[in-house]
C-alpha cells in the first residue's frame, strides 16, 4: 500500500508539473520539469510493473544497490539480441519522447534520453549499469523516438472529430504512448484545435510489401529457409524538395517482419540531420550534402547485425529525359558508434553476439518514375572492431537488387536479390567466411506517389 | 562526366554555405559563431572497471582537451573534440601503482546552448584508446593497447572576455571502454574506464 502511494504521489507530481498546455498551441514555451519528471517516472513505473506484477529479482532496488551500482560503474551485459537492439532503444524513444512532448525540439530532448537510460542503469536494476544499454537506449531512442513522435502527431490529427479522431488517438498512443497519455492527461483528445507543426500527412508515403522470403547459409545452400514475410517501408520527406530545417524532417523506416521466421527480423531508420546543397535548386541535376543519424537492427534465423550509426553521404538526383524519370545516387560513409553482429566464437557467456565501433561505405541507386521506384540497387560493406566479446574484427557487406513491376491501382510485383557475407578474423581463431543470400518474391501496395524520400540501403 | 567540379564544389561550397546560413544570426548570439576553438586542461580523477571485478579502482591525474567546432544553429553547435587523461602511478590491484596510464578519446560532440546564456550542455560519441606501459627495474618496458568506443556527457560556462575570446569551465565525464587489457601477468577483462574533469579552457569564437 505504501508503494502505491509512492506511484500516485510521483502520478500527482508529474501531472502537477504538467501544466495544461496544449500540444497545437505549438509548445510556447520549454516543461524541462515535467520532461524529466515524465521520463523518470517512465522508469518507476517500468520498474515496479517487474517488481510487482512479475516478481522480477532484479528489480528489487534499493540504496545498497544503487551504491554498489555507483561504486562499481559501467560493464557489458549478456542480453539477447532482440532486448538489446532493439527493445531497449524502444524503451528509449518513451524518455525523448518525454522530452519532445513538453515543447523540447530534438537537441533539447536528447539528454532527457540519456538522463532515462543513465537513470535506470545505476537506479532502476539491481545489475551493473550496462554499458550497452546506455548506447542503445539513448542514441537509439533518439532515433525512434524522433520517428514515432512525428508519426504519432501526424496520425493525431486534432482538427478530426467523433469516433475518427477517438480512432485516431488510439492509434497514435500506440505509436507514441509518451504522446498519447500526456493528451488525456491533459484533456486534448476530444479538443479540435490546430495541429502542430509535426502533424504532416502530405510528406508521408507508404509501401506494404507482402509475399515469400527464403534465405540460405553458404555453409548449406541446399536448405534455404523459406516465410512468409511483410515489409512496410515509410518514406517522410524529400530531401530534394524539402529545406533542411530540423533534425529528422526527412527520414526512411523500414520494417520486416517474417511470421515464423524469426517474427521482427528487420527495422532499419534514418533521419536527416543536416543538409547542404551543392548546386542550385532550380538546376536539372541536384546534388545535397546530408549528416543523417541511423538505426539498424537486424535479426533473422540467419544472422544479427544492428547499431547506432552517424552517416555522410552526397545524395543526388539526376533527371533523365524530359520527363518525370530520375536517377538518384548516393554514396556515402558512415561510423558506427556502437555495433552488434554476431558469428561463431562471438560473444561472452550467454551472448553470441559481440559489440563494437566500425566504420563503413555505402553506395546505392534508384530508378524512379513519377516517384515511385522501379528499381534499386544498394551496396553496403562495414568493418567492427569487437571491444565486448571474442578478439576479433568483423567485416561485413550487405547488396541487392530489387525491382517492381507495376500491375494497376499502385499495385505492383516485385522480385528483390541480395546478399549479407561476413569475414570474422579472430586472435586465436582461424578466419571465418560465410555468406547469406536472399530472395524474395512479393506484391506491392503504395499508398500514394509522394516523393522517394532518403535512400537507404 | 566530369567528376572534379562536383567535388570541388563539394570541398568548397559546405563551409560557406555554413558560414552564408549563419551570418545573419551573428549580431544576436551571445556564444560561440562560425567555426571556433577550445582547448583547456585541468584535474581529472577515473574509475577504472572491468567484467567480473569485485571492486573499481579509483586514481588521480592531469587531463587536457581539444574541441573544433562550427555552428549547427543558434543554440546547438558541433564539434570534434580529442580528450587525454594521464596517470603515471597506475595499477590494476590494490597498492601497485607500476603503471603509466593514457586514455584518450576523440569524439563527436554537441553542445547545447538552452539558453540565451553561456551556460551549454554537451554530449558526444566517438573512438577511445588506452595505453598502459609498466618499466620493470631491468629489461625493456611492457606495454599494450586498447581501442574501443568513446563517450561524453559535461556541463560548462562560456564566460566572454571579448567579442573573439571566453573562458570556459567545464565539468564533463568521458567514458573508454576499450576492452580485454593484457599486462605484466594481469588479464583484465572488459576495462570501462570512466574519467571526470574539471577544466578551465580557453574559447576562441
Amino acid at each position: 500500500m505504501r508503494a502505491f502511494h509512492t506511484v500516485l504521489g510521483f502520478v500527482c507530481l508529474v501531472i502537477g508539473l504538467t501544466p495544461a498546455v496544449s500540444r497545437a498551441e505549438e509548445c510556447p514555451r520549454r516543461r524541462v520539469l515535467s520532461a524529466v519528471g515524465e521520463a523518470l517516472f517512465v522508469n518507476l513505473t517500468v520498474n515496479r510493473l517487474d517488481a510487482w506484477a512479475r516478481n522480477q529479482p532484479w528489480a528489487y532496488v534499493d540504496p545498497a544497490s544503487w551504491a554498489r551500482n555507483l561504486r562499481l560503474g559501467w560493464t557489458w551485459d549478456e542480453d539477447h539480441f532482440f532486448t538489446n537492439m532493439f527493445s531497449h532503444p524502444y524503451h528509449g524513444g518513451l524518455y525523448f519522447n518525454s522530452g519532445r512532448d513538453n515543447c523540447l525540439g530534438y537537441w533539447g530532448a536528447a539528454p532527457i534520453a540519456f538522463l532515462g537510460s543513465w537513470t535506470w542503469e545505476y537506479l532502476g536494476e539491481r545489475f551493473r549499469p550496462s554499458l550497452n544499454d546506455f548506447y542503445m537506449t539513448s542514441i537509439g531512442g533518439i532515433a525512434l523516438g524522433e520517428v514515432t513522435h512525428r508519426l504519432g502527431a501526424t496520425i493525431r490529427n486534432t482538427k478530426a472529430t467523433g469516433s475518427s479522431r477517438l480512432f485516431r488517438e488510439l492509434a497514435a498512443l500506440v505509436v507514441d504512448p509518451i504522446g498519447g497519455i500526456n493528451g488525456l492527461i491533459r484533456g486534448e483528445w476530444g479538443q479540435v484545435r490546430d495541429n502542430p507543426p509535426e502533424h504532416d500527412p502530405g510528406a508521408f508515403m507508404f509501401r506494404f510489401n507482402a509475399g515469400v522470403r527464403w534465405i540460405a547459409d553458404s555453409n548449406d545452400f541446399s536448405n534455404p529457409v523459406g516465410s512468409p514475410t511483410i515489409i512496410a517501408e515509410m518514406n517522410y520527406g524529400d530531401p530534394f524538395e524539402r529545406p533542411s530545417w530540423a533534425p529528422f524532417d526527412v527520414f526512411n523506416v523500414r520494417a520486416q517482419v517474417s511470421p515464423g521466421g524469426g517474427g521482427l527480423n528487420l527495422l532499419r531508420a534514418s533521419g536527416r540531420l543536416y543538409q547542404t546543397s551543392l548546386n542550385k535548386s532550380a538546376r536539372r541535376n541536384r546534388h545535397v550534402f546530408m549528416v543523417s543519424q541511423r538505426y539498424d537492427f537486424v535479426n533473422n534465423p540467419a544472422y544479427k547485425f544492428g547499431g547506432q550509426s552517424i552517416e555522410t553521404s552526397i545524395q543526388s538526383r539526376w533527371r533523365l529525359g524530359r520527363g518525370s524519370t530520375h536517377l538518384r545516387t548516393k554514396f556515402g560513409a558512415d561510423g558506427i558508434l556502437l555495433g552488434a553482429i554476431d558469428a561463431p566464437y562471438s560473444g561472452v557467456g550467454d551472448r553470441t553476439y559481440d559489440f563494437g565501433p566500425g566504420v563503413g561505405l555505402i553506395a546505392a541507386l534508384t530508378l524512379e518514375r513519377r516517384q515511385t521506384v522501379y528499381l534499386e540497387w544498394y551496396n553496403r560493406i562495414e568493418y567492427l572492431h569487437s571491444v565486448s566479446g571474442a578478439a576479433a574484427d568483423h567485416g561485413i557487406a550487405f547488396t541487392g537488387l530489387e525491382g517492381l513491376l507495376p500491375l494497376r491501382h499502385g499495385i505492383g510485383l516485385g522480385l528483390c536479390l541480395s546478399a549479407y557475407a561476413r569475414s570474422s578474423t579472430y586472435s586465436d581463431k582461424p578466419v571465418e567466411q560465410r555468406e547469406f543470400p536472399e530472395l524474395r518474391v512479393f506484391l506491392t501496395l503504395i499508398t500514394s506517389h509522394q516523393p522517394g524520400g532518403m535512400l537507404q540501403p | 562526366m566530369n567528376t572534379r567540379p562536383l567535388l570541388l564544389l563539394l570541398v568548397f561550397s559546405a563551409p560557406s554555405a555554413w558560414g552564408q546560413q549563419q551570418a545573419p544570426e551573428r549580431k544576436q548570439r551571445p556564444h560561440r559563431t562560425g567555426l571556433w576553438f577550445e582547448f583547456g586542461s585541468g584535474s581529472g580523477a577515473v574509475r577504472i572497471g572491468c567484467g567480473g571485478c569485485e571492486d573499481a579502482r579509483f586514481a588521480s591525474g592531469s587531463s587536457g582537451y581539444l574541441r573544433v567546432g562550427g555552428t549547427v544553429s543558434d543554440n546547438v553547435l558541433l564539434a570534434v573534440e580529442t580528450y587525454g587523461f594521464d596517470d603515471k602511478a597506475f595499477g590494476f590491484v590494490e597498492g601497485d601503482s607500476s603503471i603509466v596510464a593514457n586514455d584518450a578519446t576523440i569524439t563527436l560532440s554537441v553542445l547545447w546552448y538552452p539558453w540565451r546564456s553561456g551556460v551549454f550542455l554537451k554530449g558526444g560519441a566517438g573512438l577511445a584508446s588506452g595505453d598502459f606501459t609498466v618499466t620493470p627495474d631491468t629489461g625493456a618496458a611492457l606495454e599494450t593497447h586498447g581501442v574501443g568506443v568513446g563517450m561524453t556527457f559535461g556541463l560548462g560556462y562560456d564566460w566572454p572576455i571579448s567579442r573573439k575570446f571566453a573562458i570556459t569551465v567545464n565539468g564533463a565525464v568521458y567514458i573508454t571502454a576499450i576492452g580485454d587489457i593484457k599486462i605484466a601477468n594481469n588479464f583484465v577483462d572488459d576495462v570501462i574506464a570512466e574519467m571526470y574533469q574539471f577544466s578551465v579552457g580557453f574559447t576562441i569564437r
